[in-house]
């Protein structure tokens, strides 16, 4: 009798951490927004999310409303993610180059009309980059974004050339990549 | 009776256990706070100065270190112009050029402190054509102007 009834209390606990478990599982996506919200910078808003492999991703974010434009590099944890590196700039519209952790990304907004996007590097590489893209949900005040990101964890992105086509293949932009990542995280004011 | 004893010792265990959790979370809690204030004063002094800022670690503690933007340089123009004109405020040269952003934020809102109380000192008559402490920091940050503002970088033939 006492056996039966032990039986059940751990058959019991069993099913409901097997519910509990389903009900609060959360994908990677949500746990990187999490992570991102964690940071606690006024009016957060996490943009399109890479993941690069299994273990590292890059998110795009805003803060401040539409004040600052911020990539963070994320590492996968036991439990979650975890922030290595971020960044954040006024947000200007202009190509954001920064480097993190393991990568050196590129990235700014999309215009509606980009189609193609591509990267030379300085040496020589042509490449193209992802146009990413995030619906948000207005209901919440959430931002839509279209952005496109080019990121390396072993070129180097200085001075590279970024060109950006519309579906005729027509030129819409040709953007140059500083030479130095951060804005230059040594530059002072006079 | 000895069935007493042991509900006793239970509720008591349960007791001093369930405090002890409390005070651990109350503590977790504590230092969350902690970092989220330091992370909004940060937010702030980027805000403020339009700075680009770079984490190094979101956890506690949090590293970050901060480079001026192109929108920096007008600031920092009217600062210094406040510094020439304002007593108490002054232009921490060396610690903008280090970079050294948070403390020069601090130093500045010290100086608007000090000017308060000089302002605060005075008559009412001298205060009407004084620029209000609370204009320093708009005047920096957003480039709001009230009348004494306007008047006190006309004569001092202020351009931006």
């Amino acid at each position: 009798m006492r056996k039966k009834i032990a039986v059940l209390i751990v058959g019991i606990i069993i099913v409901i951490s097997i519910i509990l478990a389903v009900l609060f599982k959360r994908d990677d996506q949500q746990k990187i927004v999490e992570e991102i919200n964690a940071m606690n910078l006024p009016l957060t808003d996490v943009g399109p999310i890479e993941f690069v492999d299994n273990d590292h991703a890059l998110a795009i974010f805003l803060w401040s409303g539409i004040g600052h434009i911020g990539v963070a590099e994320l590492d996968k944890t036991l439990f979650g993610w975890d922030i290595s590196r971020a960044t954040s700039e006024f947000l200007s519209g202009d190509v954001q180059f920064v480097e993190l952790n393991h990568f050196s990304v590129i990235q700014t907004w999309a215009d509606p009309s980009v189609q193609d996007v591509s990267v030379e590097l300085e040496n020589g590489v042509i490449d193209s980059a992802q146009i990413l893209i995030k619906e948000g949900d207005t209901k919440k005040g959430e931002i839509s974004f279209r952005n496109w990101l080019y990121y390396s964890d072993t070129e180097d992105l200085s001075n590279a050339i970024v060109t950006t086509y519309d579906k005729d293949g027509e030129v819409v932009e040709v953007i140059e990549v500083p030479d130095q990542p951060n804005e230059g995280l040594d530059r002072t004011v006079e | 009776m000895k069935k007493k004893v042991i509900v006793l010792g239970i509720a008591i265990g349960v007791i001093v256990v369930g405090s002890l959790i409390k005070s651990y979370y109350h503590q977790v809690q504590e230092k969350e706070y902690d970092r989220i204030r330091q992370i909004r004063y940060y937010a702030n002094v980027s805000e403020t100065f339009k700075l680009g800022s770079y984490y190094y670690s979101t956890n506690d503690p949090v590293k970050v270190r901060y480079y001026p933007t192109s929108y920096t340089q007008y600031r920092v123009e009217r600062w210094k112009v406040l510094a020439e004109l304002l007593p108490y405020i002054e232009y921490p040269e060396a610690l903008i050029k280090e970079n050294k952003w948070e403390e020069a934020v601090r130093m500045l809102e010290e100086d608007i402190e000090a000017y308060r109380d000089y302002y605060s000192s005075k008559e009412y008559s001298e205060q009407e054509v004084m620029v209000h402490p609370r204009e320093v920091m708009a005047f920096i940050g957003d480039n709001s102007r009230s009348d004494n503002v306007t008047e006190l970088l006309e004569e001092a033939n202020f351009e931006d």
